[in-house]
């Protein structure tokens, strides 16, 4: 009755979220990205088979996937360590209520047989198991594979929740999981032990119902389950305390940044704002994961097979901070703007700031990169006119784009698939700010040549650059015409 | 110090403000008093050119507000926690307010040590990002930075609420004080009748947005606004 009660809640919270109160191109673009999600993993999944087939060490596709799960474990296990949110505080409202807490914490707990991060795996292994594992093992057998991937996943939320709540006693239990994954990255480097061969044994045992596997599947995943339920009295008071969290740590202060006057002071506004928003703070890290996934990927034949992905690619990681950054402009300021615009301070000076810094990030991406035009992995004309063009055309757009932001934004609340304080105009332009001067040169570099593309991005990226002061200030003119709307719309959505 | 004339805005069918005409002198402690919804909140954030009004316009020492932002560098304000910003620590955020006002760290800290009294020790080196604060130290934080700068023009909404007994009496004090003592113009919204009527010597009685009563403070001003709340009390019940 509770339980039924309880789920009833959880669906009217969903349903009822403020995220699909918004307009309806957000809605839309919301259902394409999740519907390209799910096609995306379910085409991966229809490819894996063969894939696995042609690159992977044994001559069963499923074998070669028993052989990478330990790898996929982990890093499912570090995404959710990332995003994951505690979802200790949804039972607050409940408390008071003469329910027992431990039926409400098994309700939580339950939550995780339905939550996304543990089901998207699921959708990708779907394809593969019709037609890499029942020819095989049978229907029952796959079928309890499934569920073995299924409980892995959720075992791993459970796992993540206890490192999660060590880490809030004490901040050195941050090193655990790096621990884990050093270890686990390291094993495969000791001779004589062949790990991988031991996780293929063991997906076989687990298809072929052995019963002391699945013993051991089950004895972890009640272990997990019973930790996380004992753990949970004591993270509930530390929620509702919300102390630990919140102790202010210390953040540098860039002071040379004071001889740039009220633009200094706003940069170390804007560096704290992104350091101690907990969204924010996701985005910058998103970003960081794509700059280390560049220099991964440069010399793969993939990111070489058509020129969109080396454009596209590098625009982003020249240009991250600002691309992800401007997005939020305005609106990342949207929980104390009133003060702002009744201070003597002038928006003019925060526009100014935020390019500056910018760019300033940019530069120093821009010298990281060189690494690898000294290494001639990539064309120094290429990644010249990327920055200029970046930091341009690109910043133009988005600058202009953000004057039409109005909605609250969160700094408390998750950056993952959150467009609260996002506005359908804003991933609109976005998008056609990042895609359509791509289309742009590529039509150039189709119709003439690659190095006359390269100058159009640089001849048109420094005109920009070097009027920057000129567009800065209109955006800022912009944004006065409309700002009673955009701050109403600060102020209404909270 | 202060004039509106022909002030209007409205939200959707509900006046939210109507004022043909109001004048605020330069030293003056002004007490807005209404029930909720009266239009206390959306007539300062008129004069702060939060909002934009449908007609009419707030003149701050002869300079129309939603034109010139001159104004800014003399007007301390606080309506509520959108003043703050809350991922600082009240030390970084008063010395960030301070320095758009070029104050030094020293002339903050100093200004600060007025209110040491206010802050109880609850306030500074607490190591926390304000977001973490109780509502009444929030309160704290967003009052005295308003007061902090040196304003000449003090705008505060509800600034009792939340707050202890002891930091309402010590707030109605410091208010006064800097009324008399800097000659600082001072308009308060509040609930409370009695600290209102103790220390405003003018209070202006709001009603769906419009001035219903404008009264020099008095024995007879406090009974009529006391007989105003009893009838507004009754015609509720």
């Amino acid at each position: 009755m509770l339980q039924k009660e309880l789920q009833g809640h959880q669906w009217k919270a969903f349903e009822r979220h403020p995220m699909y109160g918004r307009n309806m191109a957000v809605k839309i673009f919301m259902f394409l990205v999740f519907g390209m999600i799910a096609v995306y993993l379910l085409m991966f999944g229809f490819i894996l088979s063969d894939l696995l087939l042609e690159v992977g060490a044994y001559s069963r596709g499923i074998d070669s996937f028993n052989y990478l799960l330990l790898y996929i474990f982990l890093a499912d296990f570090l995404l959710k360590y990332m995003f994951k949110q505690s979802q200790t505080m949804q039972i607050v409202p409940y408390l008071a209520l003469p329910v027992k807490r431990f039926r409400l914490f098994n309700f939580l707990l339950t939550k995780e047989f339905s939550n996304v991060w543990n089901l998207y795996l699921l959708l990708m292994l779907l394809p593969f198991v019709i037609k890499s594992v029942i020819p095989y093992y049978g229907a029952i057998s796959t079928i309890l594979y499934m569920l073995y991937i299924y409980l892995s996943c959720i075992g791993n939320s459970l796992l993540v929740n206890i490192s999660n709540n060590l880490f809030r006693r004490n901040g050195w239990f941050l090193f655990l999981p790096v621990i884990v994954v050093a270890i686990i990255a390291g094993i495969t480097f000791i001779p004589g032990l062949d790990v991988c061969d031991y996780a293929v044994r063991w997906g076989e045992w687990i298809l072929e119902k052995n019963l002391l596997a699945w013993g051991a599947v089950l004895l972890v995943f009640g272990l997990f389950w019973y930790i996380n339920l004992s753990m949970m009295r004591e993270e509930l008071y530390r929620a509702l305390q919300g102390k630990k969290i919140s102790e202010g740590g210390t953040f540098f202060r860039l002071s040379f940044l004071e001889r740039l006057g009220s633009a200094g002071e706003f940069i170390n506004l804007e560096l704290k704002m992104i350091a101690r928003s907990k969204r924010l703070k996701q985005q910058a890290f998103f970003g960081l994961f794509f700059v280390v996934y560049y220099f991964l990927m440069i010399d793969s034949e993939v990111f070489k097979l058509t020129y969109f992905f080396p454009l596209f690619f590098t625009m982003f990681v020249v240009g991250w901070v600002g691309l992800i950054m401007a997005q939020y402009m305005f609106t990342a300021e949207s929980s104390f703007f009133d003060g702002l615009m009744t201070r003597n301070v002038s928006l003019l000076s925060m526009i100014k700031a935020k390019y500056l810094l910018y760019v300033s990030c940019s530069v120093v991406l821009l010298l990281l990169l060189m690494s690898l035009v000294y290494l001639g992995k990539l064309d120094f004309l290429f990644l010249v006119s990327v920055f200029f063009y970046t930091n341009g055309f690109l910043l133009f757009l988005m600058f202009q784009n953000a004057v039409y932001n109005k909605t609250y934004f969160s700094h408390a609340e998750s950056g993952l698939f959150n467009w609260k304080g996002t506005s359908g105009n804003m991933m609109m332009v976005t998008m056609i700010a990042m895609f359509i001067p791509l289309g742009i040169v590529m039509i150039i570099k189709g119709v003439f040549s690659a190095a006359i593309a390269y100058y159009f991005m640089l001849i048109v990226g420094l005109g920009f650059v070097l009027t920057a002061n000129l567009w800065l200030g209109w955006t800022y003119k912009r944004f006065l015409k409309r700002k009673y709307i955009n701050m109403d719309g600060f102020r209404s959505d909270a | 110090m202060i004039q509106i004339k022909d002030l209007k805005k409205q939200f959707g069918d509900k006046i939210a403000a109507n004022i043909p005409e109001l004048t605020i002198e330069e030293g003056s402690l002004i007490g807005l008093v209404g029930n909720n919804g009266a239009g206390k909140t959306t007539l300062f954030r008129l004069i702060l050119d939060l909002l934009k009004a449908d007609s009419g316009y707030v003149l701050n020492r002869g300079l129309d507000v939603s034109k010139s932002e001159y104004w800014k560098t003399y007007t301390g304000s606080f309506l509520d926690n959108r003043f703050l910003i809350d991922f600082l620590t009240p030390e970084e955020y008063f010395y960030f307010v301070g320095k758009t006002y070029n104050m030094t760290k020293e002339m903050v800290d100093e200004r600060l040590a007025m209110f040491s009294r206010f802050m109880n020790d609850e306030i500074l080196g607490q190591k926390k990002y304000i977001r973490n604060f109780s509502s009444g130290n929030k309160q704290k934080i967003g009052i005295m930075a308003a007061m902090m700068i040196r304003p000449q023009l003090l705008i505060l909404d509800e600034p009792f609420n939340f707050l202890d007994p002891s930091s309402q009496l010590e707030i109605r004090d410091m208010i006064q004080k800097m009324n008399k003592e800097e000659n600082v113009t001072v308009l308060i919204s509040s609930h409370n009748l009695a600290y209102t009527t103790d220390i405003c010597s003018r209070v202006i009685l709001l009603e769906k947005g419009v001035i219903i009563n404008d009264l020099a403070n008095s024995l007879e001003a406090v009974a009529n606004l006391n007989s105003y709340f009893v009838k507004q009390a009754v015609a509720t019940d």
